[in-house]
């Protein structure tokens, strides 16, 4: 065994062209798939840290029975019913996010906060890294306020002081006692800053709002589908009980870790396949490139086999050799994984949850170990037999050779038409990838999102109890904010475009209410101020804008986008008539149609059209509003500026998430852009990899038939006749391999199908400039070789015989 | 009890399926060769002589008839038996040598002894004893092509021996050869002939042949004297 590593290596020292291009492709493909498991292991296979025993956690959804891939989050009343009838799941959990703020005057602060109740931290199993948890009974209507901080907030707002414990701190103008510190990067559910308990009063909150996120733990010995059914006898109790709100509603229950890596799990899956189809690309080059020199290998193993080598003991030598490059290739796929892996997390742009953890462990050094010694059976096997094979008379001398080189060359042949029919899969995947992403960064917005800086502020609801107070400040903050120099109009929602999904429920006047919300006609609805559709320039098509005289005190109104006409007033007129989003026929809750505007998509992402409804948030009370202000010049340099118009209208008052809309927008789509750029990275692999195993096997032909052409050109036979006996061949190859991708990238990327964004998985452009592009390059790399043939003087090689 | 022969051939063919038809490289080829016997077998080119050794040497199986090797039949042992027959009494010189390029003339020295499971320290005293009988310690850790043709089959002659073979077969080991170096082939040959091994050698040259015991003309795949 020693014997056979020592001459492995001795043998890549002296072919070291070899040894380059063999180990670097190796390397390629085992980095790729290195770095691509390592996030595959980082969402699904680590341990969710601080987290114990976590396969019992379990998380809470509703689905309903008309939209079941459409998932909500639990109603408040709904969680209080589960929590109080269910035998099955240990301390269900409720949360809701929150604004806290700290610090005061023209320096404030904005936490990102967390409401969960008093056992969850309990029920996880996180143990406080300072102080304690919540009593159970801290999240008591009227019990005393408490606070457990993150380490970070700790380290960088309280200076990570030892006595901050038991002491109280101010949120939201209140006095609050720190009872404890969370441990070093904990952050749930995703990046928390800190955390109160959830206050079962908080219950301003019907049957048909589902905000809120349900943890909960199985209890011990009871199954998933235990808990499952039991929780299928409950929604149906509900939905006898409060029909209007929960008929055709359902609740479900999955792992906790199921449910946080549902969106992902598809594409995780689909570049895990990709990456391993480029892994298996390079195997083929490296056997390529070992059958090429089986004729050389076959020499030797002849010898060593006249001197008592027995089949076996060849193939083990072989295979030690591969092994060798497989494990160089490996080294070298790490030193680029982690190359990699830096990269492709640095053009993340969203604060990655607290849990997902893209370090290298164990598991990835295992994998690309793992990798190697597979890869090396892979690319290695099949050239050890083909070497081993018929060498009885290879030594005669004078005899012919038996050496078995048509059949070889035709498994060379066959290993790159699958390179190149992986390597269109692969591009095409590719292609659809990125053309989606073109296509959505294309899409029209119905507004225009240059130039815009956009933040979220508000009065936090337990500190603000006395809502004019609200009104006035948002009523004075939209003209201090267009006040600013350089800022051409500003104005506020509820949320932004393509952030939000949530649907409303309303009635129409005139037309019979339906019995349950599910039959109710929805819409997205909105509150904006003034000013919010010149500054976003959503254009109004026919009768007006909402405008300061809007009031609490005068009569509702509302706009509506042109989809929500197609979708609930085809074909009639829409200004005048009056709808109720609210769950009760007085007067207030009706509001009059004054306008209509151009139709905004509801989520770029799923192509889902507008039926936006717009309302006065003078006339609502909104606690929160994301403002967007229309500047000239960078956008973020009006940061400071507008932080301060806020602190002029009410000291105290933060401004958070500051980006620019284009940002905003890109945080619903960055994944495309990044899974596109981490497809397109296979696809050019891939293609590069197909081309040098085509450019090989090419000059390998070529070479053979060095007399054979000679001879040709010696009885006249003119370059380009070389060049199309030579030029035939290759474009066989080529041609089968394409054909055969095409139509594997026809069935397969149906796959991707939920994942693409305006093309269609048989998108015609992409696959024919694809096709094109894959053709050109693979018959570049075939007429390289040809060319050389033709250069050669007929008279040299007819003498080398 | 008569000593039984090394090797008895009879009724041997071996017969290579060209486009044409079966083309008989052999043809009912019967031999008998004693031990201690150094034949040489001679013949035009193309006659079959390689073939024959080949076969010999158990490099080949694709043949007719009956091959008795130190009382074992072989025509009857499976691929393994003979390749530990093969292993335990054969050795082989070529023509072009087939020196293993990328291995040391220490390591092609030693490369026979790890097919036989040779320890590695073995290993070590048996291949020095072999340079230093062959006079080519100071070559031990150059690579073949580092040497002259002569010097290169004298490794492989060396190679050949050193897993103590009781038969030696040796394909025109000097036709690559300088006479002179042929020459010492030759003496080198008779010496280990002398000292117990027996020798068949293909050879061209009837100055070559002068010193083997006897000799085996060939014409057209059959033994003509
Ligand atoms: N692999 C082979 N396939 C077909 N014919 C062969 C092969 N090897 C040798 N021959 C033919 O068999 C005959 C004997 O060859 P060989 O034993 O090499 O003769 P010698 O060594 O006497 O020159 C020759 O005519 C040769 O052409
Ligand atoms: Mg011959």
């Amino acid at each position: 065994m020693w014997q056979d590593l020592c001459f492995s290596f001795r043998l890549l020292t002296r072919q070291p062209g070899f040894a380059f291009i063999a180990i670097l492709a190796i390397g390629i493909g085992i980095g790729q798939a290195t770095t691509t498991f390592n996030s595959f292991s980082a969402l699904v296979l680590r341990p969710l840290p601080h987290m114990e025993d976590e396969d019992n956690v379990v998380y809470l959804e509703q689905v309903q029975a008309k939209a079941p891939d459409t998932r909500l989050n639990l109603s408040l009343p709904d969680f209080l019913d589960v929590r109080a009838r269910s035998q099955t799941l240990d301390r269900p959990t409720i949360l809701m996010s929150r604004t806290l703020i700290i610090g005061t005057g023209d320096r404030p602060i904005r936490l990102y906060g967390t409401s969960i109740s008093a056992e969850g931290f309990a029920m996880l199993g996180v143990k406080p890294h300072r102080g304690r948890l919540f009593h159970p009974d801290e999240d008591a209507p009227g019990a005393a306020a408490v606070v457990l901080l993150s380490h970070r907030t700790w380290r960088q707002h309280y200076g990570g002081r030892e006595d901050l414990v038991g002491k109280a701190i101010t949120i939201n103008g209140a006095e609050v006692t720190v009872v404890g510190i969370m441990p070093p990067g904990f952050g749930f559910p995703e990046n928390s800053d800190a955390w109160m308990p959830f206050i079962n009063s908080e219950k301003d909150y019907p049957r048909g709002n589902h905000s809120f996120p349900v943890y909960a733990r199985l209890k011990p010995g009871v199954t998933l589908d235990a808990a499952q059914a039991e929780l299928q006898v409950i929604s149906q109790t509900l939905a006898q009980q409060y029909r209007e709100t929960n008929d055709g509603i359902s609740i479900s229950v999955q792992r906790l870790r199921v449910a946080t890596t549902a969106d992902i799990r598809l594409l995780m899956h689909l570049t895990l396949g990709a990456v391993l189809c480029v892994l298996l690309i390079a195997c083929a080059n490296v056997a390529n490139l070992l059958l090429a020199k089986a004729v050389d290998r076959h020499h030797e193993v002849a010898i060593r086999i006249a001197l008592g080598a027995s089949r076996g003991r060849i193939i083990r030598q072989l295979l030690t050799e591969s092994l060798v490059l497989g494990l160089l290739g490996g080294l070298v796929g790490l030193v680029l994984a982690v190359w990699d892996n830096a990269l492709i997390i640095g053009t993340i742009p969203v604060d990655l949850p607290y849990w997902m953890n893209f370090d290298f462990d164990w598991r990835v050094f295992a994998f690309a170990a793992a990798a190697a010694i597979i890869s090396s059976l892979i690319f290695g096997l099949a050239p050890a037999l083909q070497i081993t094979r018929n060498i009885a008379l290879e030594l005669k001398e004078g005899g012919r050779g038996g050496v078995g080189s048509p059949r070889a060359q035709r498994l060379r042949q066959l290993l790159v038409i699958g390179q190149v029919a992986l390597a269109t899969l692969l591009l095409i995947g590719a292609g659809l990838m990125v053309r989606s992403y073109l296509k959505i960064q294309n899409a029209d917005l119905g507004f225009d999102p240059r130039n815009l800086l956009t933040f979220r502020v508000g009065l936090p609801p337990t500190q603000f109890t006395d809502k004019a107070q609200v009104r006035r400040f948002f009523a004075q903050l939209t003209p201090a904010l267009a006040a600013i120099p350089g800022v051409e109009a500003a104005g506020a929602a509820s949320m932004l475009p393509s952030n939000g999904i949530g649907l409303n429920a309303f009635s129409i006047e005139g037309r019979p209410r339906p019995p349950t919300l599910g039959e109710h006609p929805f819409a997205v609805a909105r509150e904006i101020t003034p000013g919010y559709l010149q500054t976003l320039r959503i254009p109004l098509l026919r009768g007006r804008d909402i405008s300061v005289t809007d009031t609490i005190d005068q009569p509702r109104v509302l706009l509506v986008d042109q989809a929500f006409i197609d979708r609930w007033f085809p074909g009639e007129e829409v200004l005048g008539r009056r709808l109720n989003f609210g769950d009760h026929d007085t007067p207030e809750d009706w509001a009059t149609i004054v306008g209509v505007v151009g139709t905004v998509p509801q989520r770029l992402e799923a192509n889902v059209p507008g039926f936006n409804v717009y309302s006065a948030v003078d006339q609502q009370t909104n606690y929160f509003l994301t403002y967007a202000i229309r500047v000239q010049g960078d956008p973020l340099s009006y940061a400071t500026a507008a932080q301060r118009a806020v602190i002029s209208v009410l000291p105290g008052i933060p401004i958070y998430t500051v980006q620019t809309m284009e940002r905003s927008l890109l945080m619903s789509y960055w994944h495309r852009k990044f899974f596109g750029r981490v497809f397109a990275s296979y696809g050019l692999v891939a293609l590069f990899l197909a081309s040098l195993g085509i450019y090989g096997v090419m000059t390998y032909t070529v070479s053979q038939r060095t007399q054979e052409l000679g001879v040709r050109m010696a009885l006249g036979a003119q370059p380009q006749d070389v060049l199309r006996l030579v030029g035939r061949q290759g474009l066989w190859l080529v041609g089968t391999g394409l054909g055969i991708g095409l139509v594997a990238a026809l069935a397969l990327t149906r796959l991707m199908s939920s994942f693409l964004y305006g093309v269609s998985p048989s998108d015609p452009p992409t696959y024919f400039v694809l096709s094109f592009v894959l053709a050109a390059i693979g018959l570049l790399a075939c007429w390289l070789p040809a060319r050389r043939a033709t250069r050669i003087a007929p008279m040299a090689s007819l003498r080398g015989s | 009890m008569p000593l039984s022969p090394l090797i008895t051939l009879s009724g041997v063919n071996k017969v290579y399926p060209l486009k044409g038809g079966p083309f008989y490289a052999l043809r009912n080829i019967n031999l008998v060769i004693e031990p201690g016997e150094f034949v040489s077998i001679m013949g035009p080119s193309g006659s079959g002589k390689s073939s024959l050794l080949h076969l010999l040497g158990l490099h080949d199986s694709a043949w007719s008839g009956e091959y008795t090797l130190l009382g074992e039949k072989v025509h009857q042992l499976d691929q393994k038996r003979r390749l530990d027959l093969q292993k335990k009494h054969l050795g082989f010189v070529f023509q072009s040598y087939h020196l293993l390029d990328d291995l040391t003339i220490y390591e092609n020295l030693e490369v026979p002894l790890s097919y036989r499971n040779v320890p590695r320290r073995e290993r070590e005293s048996i291949v020095c004893d072999m340079l230093d009988s062959f006079a080519m310690v100071a070559k031990r850790d150059l690579f073949p092509n580092q040497l002259s043709g002569g010097q290169q089959q004298l490794v492989g002659i060396a190679r050949a021996l050193i897993a103590k073979p009781s038969l030696l077969l040796a394909d025109e080991p000097t036709g690559n050869l300088h006479s002179d170096q042929g020459r010492e082939i030759m003496r080198l040959f008779a010496k280990l002939n002398r000292d117990g091994t027996t020798i068949v050698q293909v050879t061209h040259s009837d100055e070559n042949a002068s010193y083997g015991t006897r000799t085996v003309r060939l014409a057209d795949g059959m033994i003509v004297g």
